[in-house]
């Protein structure tokens, strides 16, 4: 029988389901990507724990963008977030510079595998992160990580939505609030061509100026000398107003050639490559 | 020995899918490391067309053809 909406949490009912989550931690480090979920989460634990209590991580790497670094320390700095970024070394792993489907598995492996560490010398007693419950229906190897070393998911426990985030984010004022997901550079790369730091950078360089551009929902996906860019529809017209603009651009970053995918932008594109019986072997979705 | 690669054999027929599409005018190659991109080339009167609402379509005839993404050149066919 379906649940009535009676007995279905209320976003007030999950927010403080939060609270109480976060009380029974104590005290945390936050594994912060300054996207709109590990924001909320930073924000919403010093409101409830204090300063001392928590703090905010940023795990820095080639595979890090830089507006996400900028944005993670400029919010911190803002809304009074103890933070700080822990330099992570996970493209020196060959599992992961190989770039399997199950990539994010030894990228999240190393980085909360750093986290644990530094929250046992800082004495802060849980790592969380920003998981949310929208999450679990996503193919997310990085959960297995997250899972094996003790990572608590609180916003995800809580059942909160990432609409109730955004919303809650918005109340709040931060401006993470209609910021658009944002994976590191190494999605932009299909399984199977190596994650390079020279790929990641000339990712990044195109990404950089097309954000110049105004764009902003859309990503630059790697296929060795082509640049194969995915739009999100309400940026199709603003993208083909500067189309040479943007051509230039692509190639001024080290591309032979650019084209847009007809699809438009869509997360998780590159997992279109996997069979479904390799995401159930994977433990994703089936 | 010929160093020239064979032709792709899906070419052939995305160049007919994409004649009775309407935009026959279009040319087509193989692109990305384990050849998965179909990579259109076509004037820039053409793009209104192929990037609105037979955009699906037209990726979704080159898809079957076994290309995995389907993408339309950001310099047009008259340009450098």
């Amino acid at each position: 029988m379906k649940p009535s909406s009676e007995t279905r949490p209320s976003a007030a009912a999950k927010r403080q389901r939060l609270l109480e989550i976060l009380r029974e931690c104590g005290s945390v480090v936050v594994g912060y990507s300054g996207g709109v979920d590990s924001v909320l989460l930073a924000k919403v634990a010093v409101d409830a724990l204090g300063p001392a209590h928590v703090l905010a991580v940023t795990g820095k790497s080639d595979s890090l963008a830089s507006w996400m670094e900028d944005t993670a320390r400029e919010v911190a700095h803002r809304f009074g977030i103890p933070w700080l970024e822990l330099r992570t070394d996970e493209l020196a792993d060959p599992r992961y510079a190989a770039n399997p489907s199950d990539r994010c598995y030894f990228c999240k492996s190393e980085l909360w595998s750093k986290l644990g560490e530094l929250a046992r010398a800082r004495g802060l007693r849980v790592v969380v992160d920003g998981s949310n419950a929208d999450d679990l229906a996503d193919y997310r190897p990085g959960a297995r990580a997250a899972a094996e070393r003790g990572v608590r998911s609180p916003l995800q426990e809580a059942g909160l939505t990432k609409a109730e985030i955004r919303e809650w984010s918005r109340e709040l004022g931060l401006p993470t609030w209609d910021q658009p997901a944002a994976p590191c550079l190494a999605s932009r790369i299909p399984y199977g061509l190596g994650v390079t730091p020279q790929r990641l950078r000339q990712i990044e360089a195109a990404e950089l100026a097309l954000r110049a551009l105004g764009l902003r929902e859309f990503r630059v996906r790697h296929h060795d000398s082509l640049a194969r860019l995915e739009v999100h529809p309400r940026e199709l017209p603003l993208l083909l107003a500067r189309r040479r603009e943007a051509h230039a651009a692509l190639l001024a970053a080290g591309y032979a050639r650019a084209a847009l995918d007809l699809q438009g932008y869509r997360r998780g594109a590159l997992n279109e490559a996997l069979a479904p019986r390799a995401l159930v072997q994977l433990g994703g979705p089936a | 020995m010929s160093g020239i690669p064979p032709a792709d054999p899906r070419l052939p027929h995305a160049r007919a899918a994409l004649a009775e599409l309407g935009v026959g005018g279009t040319e087509v190659e193989v692109a990305g490391h384990e050849r998965e991109v179909a990579l259109l080339r076509a004037p820039a009167t053409e793009y209104e067309r192929l990037l609105g609402e037979a955009a699906p379509e037209i990726a979704g005839r080159l898809r079957e053809l076994g290309f995995r993404y389907v993408a339309l050149e950001l310099a047009a066919g008259d340009e450098p």
